[in-house]
């Protein structure tokens, strides 16, 4: 029994001389990498099939290919995370500020975002020293988007970084220097064709949709070779035939769209051809099965965008999330969540791919229309719709002269900011904005002052405007809690395993909440909304997170430049 | 709400015909939109104020009774007569020619060089115009006056 104690405390010792040892080398690697500084690896399709299981990095933008944003770090979890504090900011020191939405890509100590007008950065993940700059300068004197001059990341592959711009180009960047590999023209700029999201790389192809649904585009999904550019595949989000669809009274589960078919009908003739010009953005970063090899994505607006009588039918696949075959580009189902919708009640958010508890594969998506959909991810089966996250009231009403009141109004619901999901609660955690808006059918005088984000539809002067941050149990559909903020939510969320969930305010109020109750357990004020999706990595052992704290101006929230990066004190 | 359906216009083909004319051919480009423009549209416009005013003086009142078409027909006269009055300029510019030898391509290396001054798809004005006027006290603005506008701000933003 004494021998063993003795044995037991010198096997102690030595372990823990062990453990400090080991400490000490880890201590001592990162004093040395954060003098030399962090080497650039080179991505392979194995890391980006297995990032769910990464468990340092994160190399998409949905962190893996289910666009789940949930991290299995969970070294800062519900009892420290009150001792969160920066750890480093920077500041990107762009001339011209805009909507600060990027979501960091990190690789082995690497850190790269992009800025509003497409500035793309490599940083020092440990200590936010900048590594390298790209400043593209557009193909023409000024590209035209909707928006804002939005761009929401890059994606890595090998030693390339991918990056999509705002005058309707795809760069490849050395990612280790920031230099132009390649530099191809996606689509004419001039027609209103332009890039906001951040690609997505399977295989041997860079994967990206268009935006400029607001200039009268026809929207597309086209995969590029991630080695020289040239096209693969391209899938229109209008197809020529059939876009008209089945002339649908009612959404798929039933509220009646108040529409004159007859009418419509007649005007087939002379807008039979509407398709063309139909608009059909894909704004952000798909979903992707590689078992299946399935491709998800979210189609937004018809064009033009409010009035319905030049685009007669049901304007499918906008409005819709749209299933195709990664490998071709070929069609395999959708589901259209507003038939010829015409108060811009667009599919934007990512959707996501979630195992449900009776492990059907599904995919969810969180709409403008305040509901969360839950298909089955092989067939497009509406499994469940969930509670409202934010009121309804005189839905799917069409416009008046006098302006019809309408809540969700044109902001959504959830508008482009990706969910976070914590698959072992089965919880979706989506952002909302309770935003009443009227919808008007004729002109007015100029009122400076007011608040339009549009030609036709306007916030309800006088009325309370706020956000909400909502947990939906995705197997029940049902609320599980859900967080009243100051102001609409824009921007995105991050889930991990230490229990939490972190997303951003407008106001510049960054937070934790616990994943399970909704209780607030940090914030931290930064000076400029926190309006970009969060995300998280391990380095020598320490768990950081990391989010873009620059505004939106669409929401009028402030502006700012800073990435800022959190650990435990 | 629908629009009253109105005959679709093909004016691409008049702007590529008149591509090779004479001089003044902005003003031919928007002649063109009058020619083509479907007899409805006009006499809806003339019906209103006895006598139909020059298409220069266009302003919202008319852009309002347009349709679709009709607004992209009317802008692609105004892109294209002000390419091919930029041509002509350059041409004459460089001592190459003061009336209509504008060499054949200029207006396409123009638009290559991405040296148009109106650079931008007719789609993409229509939405800037359409947003314009709705603004009531907007519509006694001539659509001429309103694309230059809006051009300059959209290329110095």
């Amino acid at each position: 029994m004494r021998i063993s104690r003795v044995f037991a405390v010198g096997a102690g010792l030595v372990c823990l001389a062990g453990v400090m040892r080991a400490q000490e080398k880890v201590a001592s690697n990162a004093k040395k990498d954060m003098a030399k500084g962090p080497t650039f690896t080179a991505v392979t399709n194995d890391m980006l099939l297995n990032a769910s299981k990464d468990g340092k990095n994160w190399v998409m933008y949905g962190r893996d290919y289910t666009n789940q944003r949930w991290s299995p770090l969970k070294q800062i979890h519900d009892r420290n995370v009150k001792d969160l504090g920066v750890a480093w900011m920077f500041q990107t020191g762009i001339s011209r500020l805009g909507s600060f939405e990027t979501s960091p890509i990190v690789v082995d100590g690497v850190m790269y975002v992009t800025t509003p007008y497409n500035t793309a950065m490599a940083l020092d993940a440990r200590t936010g020293k900048q590594l390298w700059r790209y400043e593209h300068k557009p193909s023409i004197a000024s590209p035209i988007y909707c928006c804002g001059p939005n761009n929401r990341g890059v994606a890595i592959s090998g030693g390339t970084v991918y990056m999509a711009t705002l005058d309707a180009r795809l760069l490849a960047l050395d990612a280790a220097t920031g230099k132009v590999k390649w530099d191809i023209e996606i689509s004419d700029p001039e027609a209103g064709y332009s890039q906001t999201m951040a690609p997505l790389i399977i295989d041997n192809m860079v994967v990206v949709g268009t935006s400029g649904a607001e200039y009268g585009i026809r929207g597309f999904v086209r995969a590029y070779d991630k080695n020289d550019g040239h096209q693969i595949w391209n899938f229109y989000t209008l197809p020529d035939k059939g876009w008209e669809g089945v002339w649908a009274e009612r959404t798929n589960e039933g509220e009646d769209l108040k529409r004159n078919i007859a009418a419509e009908k007649a005007a087939m003739a002379q807008y039979g051809d509407a398709w063309q010009r139909g608009g059909g953005s894909v704004w952000m970063t798909p979903a992707y099965d590689p078992g299946s090899h399935m491709l998800f994505f979210a189609v937004g607006n018809p064009s033009p965008d409010l009035d319905g009588g030049v685009r007669p039918g049901d304007n499918l696949y906008t409005e819709s999330v749209v299933a195709i075959d990664a490998r071709t580009g070929e069609y395999k189902w959708h589901y259209q969540e507003v038939p010829h919708d015409v108060w811009d009640l667009d599919a934007v958010s990512p959707p996501v791919l979630v195992w449900l508890k009776d492990k059907t594969l599904a995919v969810a998506q969180a709409g403008k229309t305040a509901w969360v959909y839950v298909w089955n991810a092989s067939t497009g089966k509406l499994i469940r719709r969930s509670d409202e996250f934010n009121r309804h009231e005189a839905y799917f009403s069409q416009p008046t002269a006098d302006g019809v009141r309408m809540l969700p109004g044109a902001n959504g619901g959830s508008e482009w900011s990706p969910t976070a999901v914590n698959p072992d609660l089965g919880f979706m955690y989506v952002l909302g904005i309770e935003q009443p808006m009227n919808y008007i059918t004729h002109s007015a005088p100029l009122e400076k002052g007011k608040l339009w984000l549009g030609s036709a539809f306007k916030a309800v002067p006088g009325e309370a405007q706020y956000g909400t941050f909502t947990a939906i149990n995705l197997n029940t559909g049902r609320k599980a809690w859900q967080a009243k903020t100051d102001g609409p939510m824009i921007g995105g969320a991050l889930a991990t395993a230490g229990g939490l969930v972190f997303t951003g305010e407008g106001n510049g109020l960054f937070k934790a909440y616990d994943a399970k109750s909704g209780r607030v357990l940090w914030q931290f004020q930064a000076g400029a909304g926190c309006n970009a999706p969060p995300v998280t990595y391990m380095l020598d052992n320490k768990q950081y997170i990391a989010v873009a704290c620059g505004g939106n101006f669409q929401m009028g929230y402030p502006l700012g430049d800073a990435v800022l990066v959190f650990a435990v004190k | 709400m629908l629009r009253a359906s109105r005959r679709p216009l093909a004016l691409a083909g008049v702007v590529v015909k008149m591509s090779r004319g004479r001089k003044g051919w902005a003003c031919l480009m928007v002649g063109a939109v009058v020619t083509a423009f479907s007899a409805s549209v006009i006499a809806g416009v003339a019906g209103a104020r006895q006598e139909p005013r020059h298409p220069v003086l266009w302003a919202g009142t008319e852009w309002k009774s347009f349709g679709s078409r009709e607004k992209q027909a009317y802008l692609s006269g105004f892109v294209a007569g002000a390419a091919a009055e930029q041509a002509l300029a350059k041409a004459a510019a460089t001592g190459g020619t003061k009336d209509s030898a504008v060499p054949s391509g200029a207006i396409a290396k123009l638009r290559e060089g991405k040296q148009l001054h109106f650079p931008y798809a007719p789609s993409v004005y229509a939405v800037q115009v359409d947003d314009y006027y709705w603004w009531t006290d907007h519509l006694g603005t001539p659509i001429t006056d309103v694309m230059l506008s809006i051009n300059r701000q959209m290329l110095h933003p």
